[in-house]
């Protein structure tokens, strides 16, 4: 932007005294003008992202620390595992499965809207977003799934160092 | 053949590193034939890595599977046209095609301006072949597209691939994502020449205005590319996810949009610096952070930071990529604060309501969108850090935060344009703006009346009105001037008018493709669907449709096999057709994928999953969305492209009298340093058609 002094240089009212001050004046309160808009607008969208994130926020945990946690119950989290064979079952409006990790099992119920991403077969990496209820099921929104490991050529060891294929993702909405 | 391939892409990383130290020594020795030589040497990294380009296409085309990258994302039965997008479908692929597009770019960009802007020219070429440089080490040492399979022979290891591929990602295997990643691309490529050009402007300590002359039109190219991507992204979204929508905050999504807010930021602010000598360092921080975004959306998408459709396996590129930021950031940082004397400014800001003031808040909004989308992206890796736990910010903060902002964008988008330049009088904001405020407030009426009650939506399609309405006034005006002088009609004076100034009415059709799209995302607000398990002959209500399942027919192709369902829609008891849902399965990559059928029309779109048997095997599940005025984005999209397109060409001033052929579009380029003392758009207008 500009800098006082050269403002007051390219401008020829530094002759007078009283034009200099009432410049100077009339700079500072559109400054002020600027500086309230400005602020108004941050202040504005702040509020927004801090609300959105309080509204949002999950929290990344193993299934492990979410069925050991006492307080599991008022978060979002987000849990990952694998998914158990053969525990996909599928209705309207409903899909339940369990995800395995570590050992540990926890089983999820799917109620979002969205068609859930092809991808989600028995022993496929999962992760589910959602609430963690009382009765030790997993209330899922979102869930995300990434192509069963065991298609990889790399777990077939007589081709040694073969490629790994790429990681799919889905989001579902 | 990858024997040629790596060798050639070790060729191409010396030789940068050659060009690079010619064009500092040629410098320091004031050596001229070394300079030269340097130019010379991008000619040579290009046939290089394009060399190293057609052995990976080849090695595809060719389904030579000894090669991990062959094996790994491409399979015999796939389509030829698929095997050549298998080049970008992978990391290593992407990151040759990456050092490909940039080779390209540096050697025209060397070619174009060596002569014109000798002094720069040795700091743009070295600052363009050290990011070159960066990719092609990745491409060489870190993840080569060329590296073989080998097998055990009895303890033996011999060079050998599978038989067939894994095949390409069933997902990718889409029109749109074909053409997506090479869009995307050029587009965060190509902003490493402007880039390279601000900072060559630093250093030889030049006034901050030749640069963006000269890398306007690159800007504006590489801006288009970039939102082709994005735009054909969600358009991929949208047609093959199955989830109903085109946008969800995905990292990489994220990624992708960064860069063009900043970028679209820049666009604008230019505009200052041109017509009024302001906002110089502003301008250096735009370009600065919009290629910074460039390589950290490059970073986000292939380094698997952060899990997303896009990502792959987590890879050892993650700290080579922070590292280039890191230094890269750093070194720009210092040496704009280290240049700050040249780039003062000419002009102070005179009035709150001013082009000055709308473009400020313009750029800052788009900044402000840039930074929550960032925070956003981030903030799983900012919590662990600060934290020590990983948290996830979703769809709706960015909603909450970015729809407000972009509301206020398309007023800006409405107002700005009307604005003066320096100072706006009261009477002029009279005239321009209460015939449209009127209009569009009275279409809000209309539309609360129609049953729009909820706020955004409401807000938007005002806002929506209101833009368009000045656009339209923006034309008629301009052309009535015209049509009034030259006897043309209103149309034709149109054309003229645009042939005249294309940058500002070719920003205008811009702006209009703008509108259109929100008023396709302000549809979603109306979206509705339903999901019903369906034996054939069951119906299903959507809206105003009714859907009736009247059959389930298996296909096979060597690609894949199908299940589809044959789906009848109708409207009271007029059938208006048939949808057909797939659900296939990839052989290759023993992957099934969900393919949609979507009615589109202009007011709404039937989108019609076939999810999959149900749990009894009797029912086909089939979820069906309404999706009202989506359509609306893709027509908003096609707008944009031609609006560019549009500004792209240089203006004609004397376009329409046939007497003057008119000096060529000199006395606009040339005038942009004087500020031009109008107070009213109809003089400024009145002025340039005399």
């Amino acid at each position: 932007m500009y800098t006082r002094r050269e403002g007051f240089l390219t401008s020829a009212s530094h002759l007078n005294p009283l034009r200099r001050k009432a410049a100077s004046m009339q700079r500072g309160r559109k400054k002020l003008q600027f500086g309230i808009g400005l602020g108004i607008i941050l202040i504005m969208i702040s509020w927004l992202a801090y609300s959105g994130i309080q509204e949002s926020k999950t929290y990344y945990v193993t299934v492990g620390e979410l069925q050991a946690k006492s307080d599991a119950h008022q978060r979002r989290y987000r849990v990952g595992g694998n998914v158990s064979a053969g525990s996909i079952r599928k209705a309207a409006g409903k899909v339940e499965f369990s995800i395995e990790q570590d050992g540990k099992v926890l089983p999820v119920v799917y109620t979002g809207k969205d068609t859930l991403p092809d991808t989600l077969q028995d022993g496929a990496e999962a992760m589910a977003d959602g609430r963690y209820l009382k009765d030790g099921t997993f209330h899922a929104e979102t869930v995300q799934a990434k192509c069963a490991s065991k298609y990889e050529p790399a777990a077939m060891p007589t081709e040694g160092a073969a490629p790994k294929p790429a990681a799919n993702w889905i989001p579902p909405r | 053949m990858e024997n040629l391939g790596s060798f050639a892409l070790i060729l191409a990383f010396v030789l940068t590193i050659y060009s690079i130290a010619a064009s500092l020594i040629g410098l320091a020795r004031r050596n001229d034939r070394l300079l030269y030589s340097s130019y010379r040497a991008t000619g040579a990294i290009w046939v290089c890595v394009a060399t190293a380009m057609g052995c990976l296409v080849y090695a595809l085309m060719t389904d030579d599977y000894r090669l991990a990258y062959a094996a790994g994302h491409s399979n015999r039965a796939l389509p030829w046209y698929y095997k050549i997008s298998a080049v970008w479908s992978g990391q290593e692929g992407s990151l040759l095609f990456w050092s490909f597009l940039l080779a390209t770019y540096s050697m025209i960009a060397v070619k174009l301006n060596h002569q014109t802007h000798r002094q720069m020219m040795p700091y743009v070429s070295a600052t363009l072949m050290t990011v070159l440089g960066f990719f092609l080490l990745l491409n060489t040492f870190v993840v080569s597209p060329f590296k073989l399979l080998a097998m055990n022979h009895g303890g033996q290891m011999v060079v050998q691939g599978p038989l067939d591929g894994n095949g390409l990602n069933p997902l990718l295997q889409y029109p749109a994502m074909a053409i997506h990643p090479p869009m995307l691309y050029l587009g965060y490529v190509g902003f490493t020449v402007p880039f390279a050009f601000a900072l060559a402007t630093l250093i030889t300590k030049q006034a901050g205005d030749k640069w963006i002359a000269t890398t306007r039109r690159w800007t504006m190219v590489t801006w288009l590319f970039l939102a082709i991507g994005i735009l054909l992204g969600a358009r991929w979204a949208y047609a093959v996810l199955g989830w109903g929508g085109y946008w969800g905050w995905d990292p990489v999504e994220n990624a992708s949009l960064m860069p063009w807010l900043t970028g679209t930021a820049f666009l604008h602010s230019v505009m200052m610096q041109e017509k009024r000598g302001m906002m110089k360092v502003w301008n250096m921080v735009l370009v600065f952070s919009t290629f910074f975004l460039c390589i950290f959306g490059t970073f986000l998408t292939r380094s698997g930071v952060v899990s997303s459709v896009h990502a792959f396996a987590q890879s050892e590129i993650g700290a080579y990529f922070v590292s280039f930021l890191g230094i890269g950031i750093l070194f720009s940082g210092w040496l704009l604060l280290e240049r700050l004397d040249y780039l003062k400014s000419t002009q102070p800001l005179d009035s709150l309501v001013s082009r000055e003031s709308s473009f400020l808040f313009n750029n800052l909004l788009l900044l402000a969108a840039c930074f929550a989308v960032l925070w956003g992206t981030l903030f799983p890796v900012i919590s662990e850090a600060v934290q020590g736990v990983k948290i996830s910010v979703g769809a709706p903060f960015f909603n909450k935060v970015n729809i407000p902002i972009g509301l206020l964008l398309l007023l800006l988008t409405g107002l700005g344009p009307l604005f003066a330049w320096r100072k706006t009088s009261i009477s002029s904001l009279k005239k321009n703006f209460l015939l449209p405020g009127v209009v569009s407030l009275a279409f809000g009426v209309v539309l609360f009346a129609y049953g729009v009650r909820s706020f955004y939506p409401q807000v938007s399609l005002i806002l929506c009105a209101f833009v368009a309405f000045t656009i339209f006034i923006e034309f008629y005006r301009g052309a009535r001037v015209i049509a009034q002088k030259s006897g043309q009609s209103l149309v034709g004076a149109a054309l003229t008018l645009t042939q005249r100034n294309t940058r500002r009415y070719g920003g205008y059709i811009v702006h209009l493709g703008i509108v259109l799209m929100f008023v396709g995302f302000t549809g979603s607000a109306f979206n509705t669907q339903n999901e019903q398990e369906m034996a054939i002959g069951d119906k299903m209500p959507l809206g105003r449709y009714t859907l009736e399942m009247r059959d389930l027919k298996e296909t096979d192709n060597p690609n894949y096999s199908a299940q589809k369902a044959q789906i009848v829609l109708a409207r009271g008891d007029k059938q208006l057709g048939v949808l057909e849902p797939e659900r296939r399965l990839y052989k290759a990559s023993r992957q099934p994928t969900t393919e949609v059928a979507i009615r589109a029309r202009l007011a709404e779109d039937v989108y019609v999953v076939y999810e999959g048997l149900s749990e009894d095997k009797q029912h086909a599940v089939i979820s069906a969305h309404l999706n009202p005025l989506v359509n609306w984005i893709w027509v908003g999209s096609a707008v944009l492209v031609f609006g560019t397109i549009v500004a792209l060409f240089p203006s004609r001033i004397g376009a329409g009298t046939k007497s003057s052929q008119g000096p060529p579009d000199q006395r606009r380029e040339a005038r942009p340093q004087t500020p031009t003392r109008i107070k009213d758009k109809d003089e400024a207008l009145a002025r340039s058609s005399t």
